[in-house]
């Protein structure tokens, strides 16, 4: 199997957030909630990048490690995934998590934190494949219809990429060869321990 | 016409320089790399500007998760492993140390009172609520989630209570 991956090129990023907006129709992610965000940095001076980030879906993933109630799982894809049925709301993995990837949509009882939400990476949870359960949960598995994440799918500039990560770093090894320049894979180091060798 | 010359000895130093630093560049550490391994470093996160209303979505990335990691899963369990299992020991100790003491004189035989009916009544019910709660929630909570199973957490998953046989 692959291993999945995002990459972001920020040399072509345009910080049109096109995957942000993606994201929350594909998902119905609620109001003030983004699975994805796109964050400019040295914005205004030279050197400015845009970087658009979400769950980087880690190897040996933080939240995993930290979660009281083990309710992360890694698909056979690679994709760390999560059972909200099993999910208590107490904020671990959002302190563990290097990208500030978990969130917290709904509120739990006596105003305490509701069920963690983050990026499935389109492959949706633990309950069947493409049903109503799962997308009322989870949002819609394109993964199991044989598609990519729909952010990388709709990046006009193709600044993002998701899928295998092998493919993926191809591409974008095959780019600054061309061009001579680039300014890496932001998050990989911190995510897969590794970075794009050019 | 001095300013000239020196323009166009810039302008042939830059064009000489392009070239060999548009091989070079790919090579060299590039500014995510650095950017991630200085901050790691620091101990600081890489800041920057988001258009969301959420200003805290700005920190694109930051490693202080790392270390609370560490404390919660190798710190913070050796600590109180060895609070919980020395305590026992210590208490082993102390009992095997000093045996049995007994009250100087034996019991007098008198009794008062220190809880009523009501007060027991309701420390028993509380008690067995605490045993039963888990107990009849765990089947629920397995046939939701076959895969899930029982676990060493399933103690603490609480349910409201009206939703236990909903």
């Amino acid at each position: 199997m692959a291993r999945m991956k995002f990459l972001l090129d920020a040399e072509r990023c345009i910080e049109c957030n096109a995957c942000v907006t993606a994201c929350k129709n594909e998902h119905e992610v609620p109001w003030g909630i983004n699975r994805r965000r796109v964050v400019t940095i040295n914005d205004g001076k030279p050197g400015e990048r845009s970087i658009s980030m979400a769950c980087m879906h880690c190897t040996d993933a933080p939240c995993a490690a930290v979660c009281p109630v083990s309710c992360f799982y890694t698909t056979a894809d690679a994709v760390v995934l999560h059972d909200k049925d099993l999910c208590i709301g107490c904020g671990y993995c959002f302190y563990a998590c290097p990208f500030g990837a978990p969130q917290y949509p709904r509120l739990g009882n006596f105003g305490s934190r509701g069920k963690m939400d983050k990026c499935t990476f389109c492959a949706g949870g633990p309950q069947a494949d493409n049903t109503q359960a799962e997308y009322i949960q989870y949002g819609s598995n394109r993964l199991a219809e044989g598609k990519l994440p729909l952010c990388a799918e709709m990046c006009s500039t193709k600044a993002l990429l998701a899928g295998d990560g092998e493919i993926i770093a191809s591409i974008y090894r095959e780019r600054v060869q061309k061009r001579g320049y680039g300014t890496g894979a932001w998050g990989w180091r911190t995510a897969y321990r590794e970075t794009v060798a050019i | 016409m001095k300013l000239r010359i020196l323009g166009l000895l810039a302008a042939l130093l830059i064009g000489a320089a392009a070239p060999a630093m548009a091989q070079t560049a790919p090579r060299a550490p590039s500014m995510a790399e650095e950017m991630e391994v200085q901050a790691l470093l620091r101990g600081g996160s890489i800041q920057g500007r988001i258009s969301i209303p959420d200003e805290k979505a700005a920190t694109l990335i930051q490693p202080e998760g790392r270390e609370w990691r560490e404390f919660h899963n190798v710190t913070l369990a050796w600590v109180g492993g060895i609070a919980v299992l020395g305590m026992l020991a210590v208490l082993a100790f102390f009992r095997l140390s000093k045996g049995r003491i007994p009250i100087e004189g034996g019991a007098a035989g008198r009794t008062i009172q220190r809880f009523n009916v009501l007060e027991r009544a309701n420390h028993w019910m509380v008690a067995s609520c605490f045993i039963i709660l888990p107990v009849w929630a765990e089947p629920d909570l397995r046939a939701a989630h076959p895969a899930a199973g029982g676990g060493p957490g399933s103690l603490h998953r609480h349910q409201p209570m009206g939703q236990i046989r909903a």
